[in-house]
């Protein structure tokens, strides 16, 4: 009591010096905090902006390849690149948050890909003359599982010999897959292609973990029909889709969504009507030069290329016109054009 | 607390100055980046354009590589103009501009697609040789396809 009256001074400064402190640490806490947040804040925005850019190369590196790959035709291609995961749809492929056009180019893949390899295959489509290139790709993650009648079935056994040897495939048949004999084999992706066995499957046993999907083909009436998993086995997906030439059949093979195959299918079509136009064009540019000579006929308004062009007007295209038009058109270059050494159609 | 304030201030200052001076290293990697995308493009767009199975001449439908079928060249070009041809090539090509020009003998030339961007920045053209083949008269010429890409 007494010190209060001799030192009131001193209390009083003491106690502002204890508030300034006080204020100090509290302002240092403050400011710490701010600039905590601040570099956190970039350090995230920065995470996020070196993955944006990682994926922006990556598909825009992975967009060369595929430029590559569609025009060096029937190579096949096993390409190791980073880990990544790759959405595919009919018009762009997506890596992370970048993506890319696919613009006119036809690529038939399953709608996610996986892994830090991937494998691509290039075929012409000719029908009869070369329409454009498919591009088959898919990853050494997807097994190709081709189940036939018996493992002597040589339709089964032909196209599971026309798929690239590199491909992630094997051979079975049908009581192999209804004994429950076939194992996973460590695989993330199984797609099970069924050759003239059927419409639906039981659920394959010991799959249950493993992600999968199927593919049904009737080669004597060629066409072909996606198959989904359902709890009860693996039941058709969408219609029945008509394949002329096996190009078109391994496209089904190679996309497991129905409605991606529909439409790069519709887009492979209108470029066969666009390539057909110019055929029939040019046709008609040179059939003057051959009037009166034993060429002539065979140009002017080519009753075959002007059948493929109204075939493929639509989608689905008039499957028996296409195959007709195709046969007669090789019929005339090759029997008829080349014997008389006419110019050829193409 | 002056003091403390004052240092921060400074701080801060140091701060900015670095994050402007980064941004701007920045802005100038992105740009490039841009710029390379864009003759990336260009590029891939001529090798798809010389692999163009509607232009390729072909004996048997086996091709002939660098080479382009004068006939299938005009076809080409009053099919492309069509509203489905614009459609369809618009989808491949984008806002390109493709002319082959035969250089010799001198005369003639086609334009394959036309789509120019509105406001372009930039417009690089990319000079690709190729033999021209002309099926009536069975002759070689020598041409150059000029690949515009506007960007």
């Amino acid at each position: 009591m007494t010190k209060r009256f001799r030192f009131p001074g001193r209390r009083s400064f003491g106690r502002k010096a204890q508030d300034e402190s006080q204020l100090n640490w509290i302002f240092i806490l403050i400011v710490g905090a701010v600039i905590l947040a601040f570099f956190t804040f970039i350090v995230v925005k920065q995470r996020a902006a070196s993955e944006a850019k990682f994926a922006g190369k990556v598909s825009q590196q992975l967009n060369t390849i595929l430029v590559g790959a569609k025009v060096s035709s029937g190579t096949v291609q096993d390409i190791p690149t980073p880990e990544l995961s790759i959405r595919f749809t009919c018009n762009d492929y997506y890596i992370g948050p970048a993506s890319q056009r696919l613009g006119g180019r036809i690529v038939f893949a399953p709608e996610f890909l996986e892994g830090d390899r991937l494998i691509t295959w290039t075929m012409d489509w000719n029908s009869p003359f070369k329409v454009t290139s498919f591009l088959y790709l898919t990853s050494p993650f997807v097994r190709y599982s081709i189940i036939g009648k018996s493992l002597d079935d040589p339709k089964t056994r032909n196209l599971f010999e026309s798929l690239p040897q590199k491909l992630n495939k094997r051979f079975f048949s049908i009581e192999d897959y209804n004994a429950g004999t076939i194992s996973e084999d460590g695989d993330k992706y199984v797609r099970f292609i069924f050759v003239d066995v059927g419409d639906s499957f039981n659920f394959p046993v010991g799959f249950d973990k493993v992600e999968i999907s199927g593919l049904t083909v009737n080669t004597n009436s060629h066409q072909l029909q996606f198959l989904v998993k359902s709890s009860s086995g693996l039941i058709t997906s969408g219609p029945k889709y008509t394949y002329i030439e096996p190009e078109v059949l391994y496209g089904g093979v190679f996309a497991d969504k129905y409605d991606n195959y529909e439409c790069i299918m519709k887009r492979a079509y209108s470029r066969l009507n666009m390539v057909s136009r110019v055929y029939l064009e040019r046709l008609n540019e040179i059939a003057p030069v051959y009037d009166a000579t034993n060429c002539e006929g065979f140009y002017r308004n080519n009753p075959n290329l002007d059948l493929l062009v109204k075939s493929t007007v639509n989608y689905p295209p008039d499957y028996p016109g296409v195959a007709d038009a195709k046969v007669a058109l090789e019929e005339t270059n090759i029997k008829k054009l080349q014997l008389l050494s006419c110019p050829l159609i193409y | 607390m002056g003091e403390t304030i004052a240092i921060m201030f400074v701080f801060f200052i140091l701060l900015v100055v670095g994050a402007v001076f980064y941004m701007n290293l920045q802005r100038t990697t992105v740009t490039r980046d841009i710029a390379e995308a864009y003759d990336l493009r260009a590029v891939e767009l001529a090798q798809t354009i010389s692999f163009l199975p509607e232009a390729q001449c072909t004996e048997s439908n086996v091709v002939k590589a660098s080479c382009f079928d004068i006939y299938k060249l005009i076809g080409l070009s009053k099919v492309a103009a069509t509203p489905q041809g614009r459609d369809l090539y618009s989808n491949e090509f984008g806002n390109t501009k493709i002319l082959l020009v035969k250089v010799y003998p001198v005369g003639g030339e086609w334009t394959l697609y036309s789509n120019p961007k509105a406001n372009f920045t930039n417009a690089p053209v990319t000079h690709i040789p190729i033999a021209l083949y002309n099926t009536t008269s069975d002759k070689y010429y020598f041409g150059v396809l000029e690949v515009t890409t506007y960007q």
